[in-house]
């Protein structure tokens, strides 16, 4: 029975308006961005990408003549890697830091001729991990309009359609009459209902998978990104959640429609709420965002930035005791000189690097809070759900910095073990001149890497899932109650 | 009997369900933004306000006149546009704090940002937008059918068959269509700008008011457009629903396709060139820099400036970027004060021709913004005028000042109080001064009297002429489209 109904509503929703609509939109969206994503954006990203690493492994084969040197430099840029599924969530990515800098900054010289003490001594700051705001884009003056990426056409397009396809499959039923009519047969009102939702929903998957079809078709035909079965997994998770969250539109529309006697009132009600939902919350939240959660103003940072780093500087040069002893440069160091300098660089480099990284954590806090508050609208669920799978977004950006957080440790580890093997070297981290002036094996350097697994993408987007499912499901069961109880005619 | 048609027309479409609709989706949408960007402006309002004053303190922190060259470098902010809550336009997205000084002629402008840049990452809409996307599709809804409805129902042949003219009803139905479509924005308007009134940070002035007045009759001439594409589409059609087919299309191609395009089109056809050779350039003149000091200073016979008066502890940090190039010298224990003047001559002789340097090194780079970035956005600006969606949002920005060409017009001001400051310096001799790089002597030392940055804004008049051409291609649009309606409509079929 309930198929008998299912089939008389693809029958009437196929013939509609509103079906070769949304089947011409959607093909039209996903083949332009798939054309988009072949001919320019992906082509423009991994070529950026790679230069980018090749000129830094370049930088990194440079200081490798020098341990000493390449302690103190660090291993400089370390790149984000460009996610072949960027058709299907953009992710804001061109928005988002393409790098993270381990990388020492400014030159300091200090020559001091006074009668009782020469001084000379030049060096530059031990590296830390910075986090320049250095994006892929390139003129940010060319105006930026909507991505068309799957985001957009399933989050926001196909769940307008869904509204349109769902709005009077009830009130419409009851301002004609057929509604009691219907009732009259000896068919439950939970069949009815089911009836009418897989109905919708078959027909609503028509243009869905047409159009998915025909934009993996483009994709994978340009043999630009050939995708490893760990991605098309991904691709068929994210299949899957589309279809959950358009469902939840089609269970919302049916919810609406059951409430109300005259169609046009279901519609009405159905779009305030899919523009709250769907346009303005996910739209306005981040101008708001501020307001909720505050993050230390950059005055104040860089106020406590420069106390803290005056602070380090008088207690070590207090009495100038840091020239009078003598300079790391002198042949031969003395060691308490060097362990002296060590000291007074690594004090710095590790309280920006303390700071840095606590100013960044409380940004991050701010954007994941504001993102949990646009989690009041499904459609931004389901695109963190589906950023998390891409690997594309803010969630992904994240990870990548815990990744190169990682990878300091490492190689500050690489680095001490590796002059440990020096019986020439002074042992003492980290004033260049400290530690072995040998040569260090390029090959045996750490690299930094961060790649994406199935496993990994389907936890992150675990949480995102797990709402969307949720709220089909309460969806489902109001608009089961509300028909249960709601008057046929 | 025009004032008939419009009346029936009216009453008609205000008890139409689309009407309540569009007056609820604007009410919450127009209400709500304005509601929201106008905090998003009061952010950058503060963020600005203390940039400004983080200048003043840098300023007051110098001791010696080098460090303006490398380590004080003077900045000059640009304030948030007060119209970027209708129109946030390139305002966000562009830096809007620049770095000025002798040595460097500023190209680019730096965020000096919000405290958070990660919040970049949640998009915005504006009022331009809502016109662009939502207000010109609801136009569309009213007007889809506007002919080939009545025709339908027959009603058509009926009202013709008295004593009406055709040119008489389709203007009726153009007026009165409009005038339903702008009851409910303009009330939802006013009701947002009794919202930003609340806002402490906010008054408007007259020429705020006029600018306003003026983004609002381009949005009303953008809708009015899209209603007469449905217009002229609906005297094309005998029913609605093929109408509606169409109209729908026209929306997509303009709104949301023909943007996206251009873009790619642009960074396809045109794409940025690399920037290293340019670098190189500028890199070599300043390596011709470097020798034509070192030869001067051999002609006057000492290796470095301050070498002849001998001071005891000397401390200096230059630098060369890319593009600029600067130097902050601090010495101190004057051990020969006698050689002192040659130093001064020697530093006025520097710092002179970094400057001269710096204006032909901001010549390579004009050459490579002109040829590259810039001219990529002006190209994107004029193929995305193919679309009227484009036009309108280009058209508001410029009255809004959020424009590309207002930022140019920043940066160009930015440039300007470069020379100014240059003038100051040769004028004051401070060059030549011993303050440049030392505090032990009683030198005349006022810091109140370096030029400040002062952004002008643009008049009402230069933004309009700016506007001219984009608001007379609504027009003629809109002209174009009515007359296309009205022939059409001449010799369609009542029946």
């Amino acid at each position: 029975m309930i198929w008998h109904i299912a089939k008389r509503e693809i029958l009437d929703n196929v013939t509609r308006f509103r079906f070769a609509l949304t089947l011409i939109l959607v093909m039209v969206l996903m083949v332009m961005n798939a054309g988009v994503f072949v001919s320019s954006q992906y082509p423009r990203r991994i070529t950026e990408y790679s230069e980018d690493t090749r000129e830094a492994v370049a930088s990194i084969r440079k200081k490798s003549s020098n341990l000493g040197d390449l302690a103190v430099k660090g291993p400089g840029n370390l790149y984000k890697p460009v996610s072949p599924l960027t058709f299907i969530a953009t992710g804001e990515d061109a928005n988002l830091p393409k790098r993270v800098e381990g990388a020492s900054s400014g030159g300091y010289g200090i020559g001091m001729t006074t009668p009782d003490l020469s001084f000379q001594y030049s060096w530059s700051a031990n590296w830390w991990l910075q986090y320049p705001q250095d994006t892929s884009r390139k003129n940010d003056s060319l105006p930026n309009f909507t991505e068309l990426d799957w985001t957009f056409i399933i989050g926001v397009v196909m769940s307008f359609m869904a509204i349109l396809f769902t709005y009077d499959t009830i009130s419409g039923e009851r301002e004609t009459g057929t509604l009691s009519l219907l009732m009259a047969n000896s068919v439950s009102r939970a069949t009815v209902l089911l009836g009418k939702f897989t109905g919708a929903f078959l027909t609503i998957l028509i243009p869905l998978f047409i159009g998915v079809l025909l934009n993996l078709m483009v994709v994978s035909a340009s043999r630009l990104a050939s995708f490893s079965g760990d991605e098309w997994a991904r691709v068929g998770i994210i299949c899957v959640i589309s279809m959950i969250y358009i469902s939840i539109f089609l269970w919302l529309g049916l919810f609406i429609s059951s409430q109300f006697s005259n169609s046009s009132s279901s519609l009405l009600t159905l779009l305030l709420i899919w523009i709250v939902f769907v346009v303005l919350i996910p739209n306005t939240m981040g101008v708001l965002a501020s307001g909720f959660k505050q993050v230390p103003s950059r005055s104040e940072i860089s106020r406590i930035k420069k106390a803290k780093e005056d602070a380090i500087d008088n207690r070590h040069k207090a009495g100038d005791k840091l020239y009078r002893t003598g300079s790391p440069s002198d042949q031969p160091p003395k060691i308490e000189v060097l362990r002296m300098w060590a000291d007074y660089l690594n004090e710095h480099a590790d309280a920006k690097s303390r700071f840095d990284d606590e100013h960044l954590n409380k940004q991050f806090a701010q954007v994941a809070f504001t993102q949990q508050i646009t989690r009041l609208s499904p459609a931004a669920i389901y695109t963190y759900a589906v950023e998390s799978l891409a690997g594309t977004g803010f969630a992904r950006h994240q990870r990548f910095v815990q990744q190169t957080r990682r990878y300091r440790q490492q190689f500050i580890d690489f680095i001490k073990s590796e002059d440990r093997g020096d019986n020439e070297s002074h042992h003492v981290y980290l004033v260049k001149e400290g530690l072995s002036q040998k040569p260090v094996a390029f090959n045996s350097i750490p690299k930094f890497s961060d790649e994406l697994t199935l496993g990994i993408t389907f936890k992150e987007a675990l949480l995102d899932l797990t709402l969307l499912v949720l709220l089909a499901l309460l969806l489902f069961m109001a608009a089961v109650l509300t028909f249960l109880r709601s008057d046929v005619k | 009997m025009l004032w008939a048609i419009i009346r029936r027309e009216i009453t008609a479409n205000i008890l139409s369900f689309r009407f309540l609709m569009g007056l609820l989706i604007y009410f919450s949408l127009i209400v709500t933004n304005l509601f929201v960007l106008t905090r998003g402006y009061e952010d950058r309002l503060q963020s600005y306000q203390t940039a400004i004053r983080e200048n003043e303190d840098r300023i007051n922190q110098v001791t010696k006149y080098s460090e303006f060259g490398l380590t004080h470098m003077l900045k000059c902010d640009r304030s948030p546009k007060l119209l970027s809550i209708f129109n946030e336009g390139v305002d966000k997205r562009k830096g809007n704090t620049v770095t000025v000084a002798h040595g460097y002629v500023p190209a680019v402008a730096e965020k000096h940002g919000s405290d958070n840049p990660y919040l970049n990452i949640f998009s915005s809409i504006d009022f331009t937008v809502i016109c662009q996307v939502v207000m010109s599709l609801l136009a569309l809804l009213f007007s889809y059918d506007a002919i080939s409805r009545e025709k339908v129902a027959g009603t058509l042949s009926l009202t013709l068959s008295c004593a009406v003219a055709r040119p008489t009803l389709l203007l009726g139905k153009y007026i009165a269509g409009m005038v339903s479509i702008s009851l409910p924005l303009i009330a939802s308007f006013v009701a947002g700008l009794l919202v930003i009134q609340f806002s402490p940070y906010v008054s408007f002035n007259s020429s705020d008011w006029i600018r306003i007045l003026l983004i609002f009759l381009v949005s009303m001439l953008y809708v009015s457009l899209f209603f007469l594409i449905g217009l002229f589409l609906s005297t094309r059609t005998d029913r609605p629903s093929i109408t509606l087919m169409f109209s729908m299309c026209v929306w997509i191609l303009f709104v949301l396709i023909v943007p996206n395009l251009t873009v790619l089109l642009v960074e396809h056809a045109s794409p940025i060139q690399s920037e290293e050779p340019y670098k190189e350039q500028a890199g070599e003149q300043w390596k011709k820099f470097e020798t034509e000091v070192k030869d001067y200073l051999q002609k006057r016979g000492v290796e470095s400036s301050l070498d002849l008066a001998n001071p005891s502890g000397i401390g200096s940090r230059s630098g060369v970027n890319d593009y600029d190039s600067g130097e902050t010298v601090s010495a101190s224990g004057f051990r020969n004060e006698e050689g002192l003047p040659l130093a001064q001559e020697c530093y006025e002789f520097k710092e002179n021709l970094r400057a001269q340097y710096a204006d032909r090194i901001w010549q390579i780079r004009k050459a490579y913004l002109d040829k590259n970035p810039n001219r990529q956005s002006l190209l994107a600006l004029n193929i995305s005028r193919i679309s009227p969606a484009a036009v309108y949002y280009n058209t508001a920005a410029i009255l809004a000042e959020t424009d590309l060409g207002s930022f140019w017009r920043f940066m160009e001001q930015t440039r300007q109080y470069r020379r100014e400051w240059i003038d100051y310096l040769r004028d004051e001799k401070i060059f030549s001064s011993r303050r440049w790089f030392t505090t032990e002597f009683d030198e005349p030392f006022d810091l109140g009297k370096v030029p400040k940055f002062k952004e002008q804004s643009e008049g009402i008049g230069s933004s309009l002429q700016r506007a001219t051409l984009d608001i007379m291609t609504l027009a003629i649009l809109n002209i174009l489209l009515f007359m296309g309606a009205f022939i059409s409509f001449l010799r369609y079929d009542v029946v």
